[in-house]
């Protein structure tokens, strides 16, 4: 079968084995999004560039500890963690994971806009605006493409409170972007 | 607001995931994972080997039978302990790390390890390379596993000089005023009056030049903790990323984690 084909769990014990090109397959499938979910989380290029790697490095290196099921659910819990970790070091505010009523400044994102501000410009923006348990969540759907379910089990809460995060997150997301949707 | 907008706005978002990791970060992460399985091979070839070692001393064993029991479960009690715990002729003893800079003062209580700071004075890097240079030798410094707790600190380096010469003499020259002596073990030790500043193994296949923390041979100010993704000039050699420390200085980082540095003395 052809490496495109497999399953992460399958390249990533091809690897194991040996298989250099199993490896390659796997990390051009990570590459740019788990690289856009560190920088999105609101890091600088360098920062995601230092955790980036540090997490490959787990793969690499601490592969006995995964336990050879939902690769994706893993590598993202391995990288949001390294994160965290370095804004901790760091001593960096984070807005608190259970903000959920933060409000986002509709009329400055507006005047954004009308200033020739574009719309791409501007999402990136108006994600790293949100609380950062909505982030997580939204950049876990988007950029990991993890269920739910799997982002639940990732933050360690329920089902129920990532829905309500990840629509927490919309509903922000749309006020501040009425502009360009 | 509708699902109409929930799909412009991934839609928008989709559009806004540009950013990609650069290519030598790339390049870093293939190259370390390539390194995992050449070792992970030689893991498995060691495996053999040893399988082999096993093999033959059981042969060994078996010959030399005529040996009590007794004796054979000294040696193998004896290889197997902690250095505090090693067997004197059958007896316990409290512990004797011969190279444990404590052991090295003897009697002489006015003795002790010198400071980084201490260490600096007497041995700077010039002079340390120019006493290189003079003996056309080439020098590199090496990084043992730091433990975490320390790790924010420099601590004990070594310097791996393949040709030193162990004569106590030579090593004198390395700096001014300075003592030494020839312990029963092997270790040379050199002085700066009572403080002790290096001692060299000349016991071991590849002699060391050791050095207490943060010393000032090794011409650091480095900080050891420094990953690779902000050095400019580097390139990746064998096992390692090589990045340039300064004019003189190279050093040599594997998975993002600073392994030695080194500098060559030209030869005259």
């Amino acid at each position: 079968m052809a490496h495109t084909e497999q399953s992460d769990e399958s390249l990533h014990a091809a690897y194991c084995a040996g298989d250099m090109a199993a490896f390659d397959s796997l990390y051009a499938r990570y590459r740019q999004p788990l690289y856009l979910f560190l920088l999105r989380r609101g890091h600088t290029e360098s920062n995601a560039e230092d955790i980036f790697h540090d997490c490959w490095m787990k793969v690499i290196d601490h592969r006995d500890r995964f336990d050879g099921h939902h690769f994706r659910a893993w590598v993202y819990s391995v990288a949001r963690n390294l994160s965290i970790d370095v804004f901790r070091k760091e001593s960096l505010r984070e807005v608190s994971e259970f903000d959920e009523n933060h409000s986002p400044d509709v009329h400055l994102s507006a005047q954004k806009v009308q200033e020739g501000m574009d719309c791409i410009k501007l999402i990136k923006s108006s994600v790293a605006e949100l609380p950062v348990a909505q982030r997580d969540v939204f950049l876990l759907q988007q950029e990991g493409g993890l269920s739910l379910q799997q982002i639940a089990d990732l933050m360690s809460v329920g089902r129920e409170t990532i829905k309500s995060r990840l629509r927490y997150a919309m509903n922000q997301l749309k006020q501040l972007m009425a502009e360009c949707l | 607001m509708s699902d109409k907008h929930d799909e412009s706005l991934y839609s928008l978002y989709q559009k806004s995931r540009q950013e990609q990791p650069r290519e030598r970060l790339d390049e870093r992460i293939r190259m370390a994972a390539k390194r995992r399985l050449k070792r992970d091979k030689k893991r498995w070839i060691w495996g053999l080997s040893t399988a082999a070692v096993v093999v033959l001393s059981f042969s060994v064993v078996i010959n030399v039978s005529d040996i009590d029991s007794t004796s054979m479960q000294r040696i193998i009690e004896k290889e197997t302990m902690e250095p505090s715990e090693v067997m004197n002729d059958g007896i316990r003893e409290e512990a004797r790390v011969p190279e444990s800079p404590a052991m090295l003062f003897g009697d002489n209580s006015a003795r002790r390890i010198a400071t980084p700071q201490e260490i600096e004075e007497v041995l700077t890097l010039d002079k340390v390379s120019q006493w290189a240079k003079s003996r056309s030798i080439e020098i590199s410094a090496m990084r043992p596993a730091l433990s975490k707790k320390s790790e924010a600190e420099s601590v004990e380096l070594s310097l791996v000089i393949p040709d030193l010469p162990t004569e106590l003499d030579a090593l004198l020259e390395l700096g001014d005023s300075l003592t030494g002596e020839i312990t029963p073990s092997g270790l040379v030790t050199v002085y700066a009056k009572d403080k002790l500043i290096l001692t060299v193994d000349s016991n071991s296949g590849a002699h060391r030049f050791k050095a207490w923390p943060g010393s000032g041979i090794l011409g650091v100010g480095l900080d050891w903790t420094q990953g690779v993704s902000r050095l400019q000039d580097c390139d990746n050699k064998n096992a390692y990323t090589v990045c340039s420390l300064s004019d003189q200085v190279r050093g040599m980082f594997e998975d993002n984690r600073l392994d030695h540095i080194s500098w060559v003395v030209s030869r005259e």
